[in-house]
């Protein structure tokens, strides 16, 4: 037994192999285990310290499942142990992995292989971040799981919590015609010289950075982040200079923002420099408290882009000067990544000397997954990956080709996918062959059927309707259409379980987000449809919800909006276009009876959601008949304020943004005074009444809450208040108020529903 | 010093893969949670990975092992995977694994919606040792855990058995009963065990 190793741990056999600072982190974390374990450390603390280690918390983490009859007790050996608040201990959790860029060796992607199947499920999943996920983790594993990405040049550090996460940039980076520069060695500067940065650990919510080598193309989503940049040239004395069109204050989740531009050319060797500067005011001046207005896009909205950049440009006055803003510069030239085999073009003689059922296959495959470079007889393929996963046996297959056709050349996409970089052209049947016997070679990336899902009810404690499992099931539709439907190839789905949008549904041409209704005592997951955003110009516009729809009814409601776009478009119109063209109202009115809800007795799977065998709702709301006159008149008022709503965004569209906003606070007000009902059937409509009613018996006894955002929703009501709208607000001003009024028309049902003891 | 492993998996193979509908065990698994049907687990939640080729298929997960009904290498069967347990004695991680896919796999046979649809194949089951700190994939491994996995596997009724291991050195080390002259079928090896 010479060479196993008994008697060692993780830490004594990769030994040096991890460099020392990243061991000492470990090793610390690994102590703070230990002191949770021995109750000497509070589980908030540790909670933000494995958050920023990556280790998150997981559904059922409460110790509760409901079994589609029950709430079952989930008995973890832990008893009362805890690792935060509410997240029992031994409760499996999620690994985030971060791979800047996306990028992933060949050793890193079997160590990674080799985690999955060790500690997971032999699942590893893609996320929209380009990182990695492991599901199922126990948390006394994790210390050995940072070891050994340690050991490959991986850390964990800062994938979660209050830090600046994953920076991400456009995956063709370097391989692509369309690009000012490769945005790959400054992603990676910024990455590292940030990355335990002490100016960004005192942060009150996380930041994302991304990276985008051109304009048009939406791999870099520099639109929707914290700080996007964008390279660009300028001549300054006849000399080609690079640099970044410099954007700030961007971001998805609840309330969507587009970022602002800061600076239309920031110098390369200016680009770390103002990084951090931006990074110290948000440290500085952005919001503690209330974390639902932390994120950097309400600290640039409430100084405004001008004194925000004043602000900034002074803070970068102050910043000690650091030889590592310009240290990079000198390998930026360096080619790093280099093609293993010569570029040779494909000759057609090789495809048609494929067998014709391959051939077939090869040729749709190579329509959608291959990205031409811009060195010669060079291309870049596309890996789809369905719903982001792959196992740890198809890892081992890709790196047998990878190594053999282009060597350490792959990426992680934001569309959950990853490509191969560097295949020689006249390599491409072989390359493929490998890849269908890994059963990798799932053709139409970043079409229609290339649909992107959060992890939604699968997994995530926040998710309310199954996004994976719409997903699913609409992969499984589409991948056969497209064959026969070219018109609608080039279309994006993406589905979020709530609303905080971790599938990015706010760019989608189709986008969806997770909420549930009661109809006749049975809650029923639905999803709130959203049309109108756009995934091209770096997420260059966001959509607007039309209405929820129930699950099971999402492939209809998709079928009914594309064959009514196809029927009366105009020549050339997309469908963001012809949304804008129609009115939300004329697209909704077609998909008015898709709204229905089949009684139980007749369609009983209705009441479960995709992939899901469990009743979705509880159903045992032992209501009598008084309580039910007070829930149809509850429910006919809650009605009324996603009536209003609506109205609101018809307005916004409609270029009346004050009154957008007037609109979208009155319906929030409705919704209110709907569940104040409940206590005051006399309640009038009157702001100040409705306002003093909600406070105190909702927002002072915490029965609005919400289980996860805390006051978040009720604030956005409180807020309004003091600070009514105004028929002058502007379009920017309207489309906050919207976005907060669906939040808060969602909440007051998800509150109602808690009310009826349907938790 | 005599080994300890953790993280033992067992697959026992379907007779017939083509009885197999995976949408059916999404219901099955959400069942066997809310009935406890498994003795010695937590059963938490259903993983569905029907969309990944040749994947896990459909999962049971439970707090510190899962259940799938997995098709890795085109090859359909029940795995039953330890992700979580302290260092021990080989031939009790064995036994144990062993143990649980068994009771599995009849609880699958026996299941009144598949209609005895599903059998298993006995005679091609599977062992893997997932951790390769405890066993690297390796001929010291391989000498030092096959005397024990064929003693196991003769205790309970296989005779004749041909063991095969993966040549990857990537890959856990494993041992696959590649051909036997007998192999008790899953009453049996329950009872045995």
């Amino acid at each position: 037994m010479s060479d196993t190793n008994n008697s060692q741990t993780w830490a004594q056999q990769l030994g040096d192999s991890i460099p020392t600072p990243m061991a000492d982190e470990i090793d610390a974390f690994e102590t703070n285990i230990t002191l949770r374990k021995a109750g000497k450390l509070d589980p908030k603390i540790f909670a933000e310290a494995r958050l920023r280690r990556g280790a998150y918390g997981q559904r059922y983490d409460n110790g509760r499942r409901h079994d589609g009859s029950k709430t079952q007790e989930l008995l973890y050996p832990s008893g009362d142990l805890v690792k935060g608040p509410e997240t029992v201990w031994d409760a499996p959790g999620m690994m985030r992995i971060k791979s800047p860029m996306g990028i992933a060796s060949n050793v890193q992607l079997e160590t990674l292989a080799d985690l999955a199947e060790e500690y997971s499920d032999s699942i590893l999943h893609v996320t929209t971040r380009q990182e990695i996920q492991l599901h199922f983790v126990h948390i006394d594993s994790t210390p050995d799981i940072m070891r050994r990405l340690a050991a490959v040049g991986i850390t964990t550090r800062e994938a979660c919590g209050n830090s600046v996460r994953n920076v991400t940039a456009c995956q063709f980076a370097g391989g692509c015609s369309t690009a000012a520069f490769d945005v790959t060695p400054y992603a990676k500067a910024t990455t590292y010289y940030l990355l335990g940065h002490k100016d960004i650990q005192d942060f009150g919510r996380k930041f994302k950075i991304a990276f985008s080598g051109c304009k048009p193309n939406p791999c870099g989503m520099a639109m929707f982040h914290d700080i996007g940049c964008v390279a660009v040239t300028k001549e300054i004395d006849g000399e080609v200079k690079r640099g970044f069109e410099f954007f700030v204050g961007g971001g998805l989740g609840a309330v969507p923002f587009q970022a602002q531009l800061l600076d239309e050319f920031v110098p390369e060797h200016e680009l770390l420099p103002l990084c951090q500067a931006v990074c110290r005011v948000f440290s500085r001046l952005g919001e503690r408290k209330n974390r639902a207005r932390a994120r950097l896009k309400f600290l640039v909205k409430k100084l405004g882009i001008e004194e925000f950049r004043k602000v900034v440009a002074e803070e970068r006055e102050t910043i000690p000067e650091d030889e590592r803003w310009t240290a990079y510069l000198d390998d930026v030239g360096v080619i790093t990544e280099t093609p293993l085999r010569e570029g040779r073009a494909l000759e057609q003689s090789a495809i048609d000397g494929l067998d014709d059922l391959v051939r077939e296959r090869f040729e749709y495959w190579r329509k959608h997954n291959i990205w031409q470079q811009p060195q010669t007889n060079y291309v870049t393929a596309t890996v789809r990956l369905p719903l982001g996963d792959f196992t740890s046996r198809q890892v081992r297959m890709l790196t047998d080709i990878t190594r053999k056709f282009t060597g350490d050349t792959v990426r992680f996409t934001a569309e959950q996918n990853l490509v191969v970089r560097h295949v020689s052209e006249a390599d491409l049947p072989d390359f493929y062959q490998e890849l269908a016997d890994a059963g990798l070679a799932s053709p139409g990336a970043s079409t229609i059927a290339d649909i992107v899902a959060c992890p939604g009810t699968d997994t995530c404690k926040l998710g309310i309707s199954a996004s994976r499992g719409l997903a699913s099931e609409l992969e499984k539709k589409f991948a056969k259409r497209l064959y026969q439907d070219p018109e609608v190839e080039n279309l994006h789905i993406k589905a979020s379980g709530c609303f905080n949008s971790c599938s990015q549904h706010h760019v989608a041409d189709l986008g969806f987000l997770g909420v549930s209704r009661i109809v006749d005592g049975r809650r029923i997951a639905h999803f709130q449809f959203v049309l109108g955003g756009q995934w091209a110009n770096n997420g260059g516009a966001y959509g607007l919800a039309i209405g929820a729809y129930p699950s099971k009814r999402i492939p209809e409601v998709i079928d009914r909006t594309l064959a009514f776009w196809k029927a009366e478009r105009e020549e050339g119109e997309d469908l963001k276009g012809f949304v804008a063209r129609m009115g939300r109202a004329t697209i909704k009115k077609q998909l008015e009876d898709l709204r229905k809800i089949p009684s139980y007795e007749e369609q009983p799977d209705f009441y479960t959601d995709w992939g899901d065998a469990r009743e979705y709702t509880i159903g045992d709301l032992g209501t009598g008949e008084c309580a039910g006159e007070v829930v149809s008149i509850v429910d006919f008022g809650l009605q009324d304020a996603e009536r209003r709503l609506f109205e609101a965004q018809l307005d916004l569209e409609g270029g009346k943004p004050g009154q957008a906003s007037v609109a979208a606070y009155k319906s929030m007000l409705t919704a209110a005074k709907a569940l104040i009902m409940v206590f005051n059937i006399d309640i009038q409509e009157d702001a100040d009444r409705v306002v003093a009613d909600f406070r105190k018996h909702f927002h002072e006894t915490k029965r609005f809450h919400d289980p996860f955002a805390g006051a978040k929703f009720a604030n956005y009501l409180l807020k309004r208040y003091e600070n009514p709208p105004s028929i002058e607000d502007d379009g920017l001003v309207a489309r906050e108020a919207i976005d907060e009024a669906l939040l808060f028309v969602e909440a007051a049902q998800g509150c109602y529903q808690r009310m009826q003891g349907d938790i | 010093m005599s080994i300890q492993i953790q993280q033992v998996s067992v697959k026992i193979p379907l007779a017939s893969p083509k009885g197999l509908d995976l949408d059916a065990f999404i219901p099955i698994f959400h069942e066997w949670i809310r009935e406890h049907r498994i003795d010695n687990e937590l059963l938490i939640d259903v993983a569905d990975y029907r969309h990944v080729p040749n994947g896990p298929g459909v999962m049971l997960i439970a707090n510190e092992a899962h259940y799938a009904m997995d098709s890795e290498g085109g090859k359909a069967g029940l795995l039953f995977c330890k992700r979580r347990d302290p260092l021990g004695d080989p031939e009790a991680a064995f036994r144990h694994a062993l143990g649980q896919a068994a009771t599995a796999a009849r609880l699958i046979e026996k299941e009144a919606s598949l209609e005895g649809s599903l059998t298993f194949d006995t005679s091609r089951i599977q062992m893997r040792v997932l951790s390769r700190l405890t066993a690297p994939n390796t001929p010291a491994t391989r000498s030092a855990l096959e005397p024990i996995w064929r003693q196991l596997l003769a205790a309970v009724g296989f005779s004749g058995a041909e063991l095969i291991s993966p040549a990857d050195s990537r890959q856990p080390f494993g041992l696959a009963v590649h051909s036997c002259a007998a192999a008790p079928d899953l009453a049996a090896l329950l009872t045995a065990l």
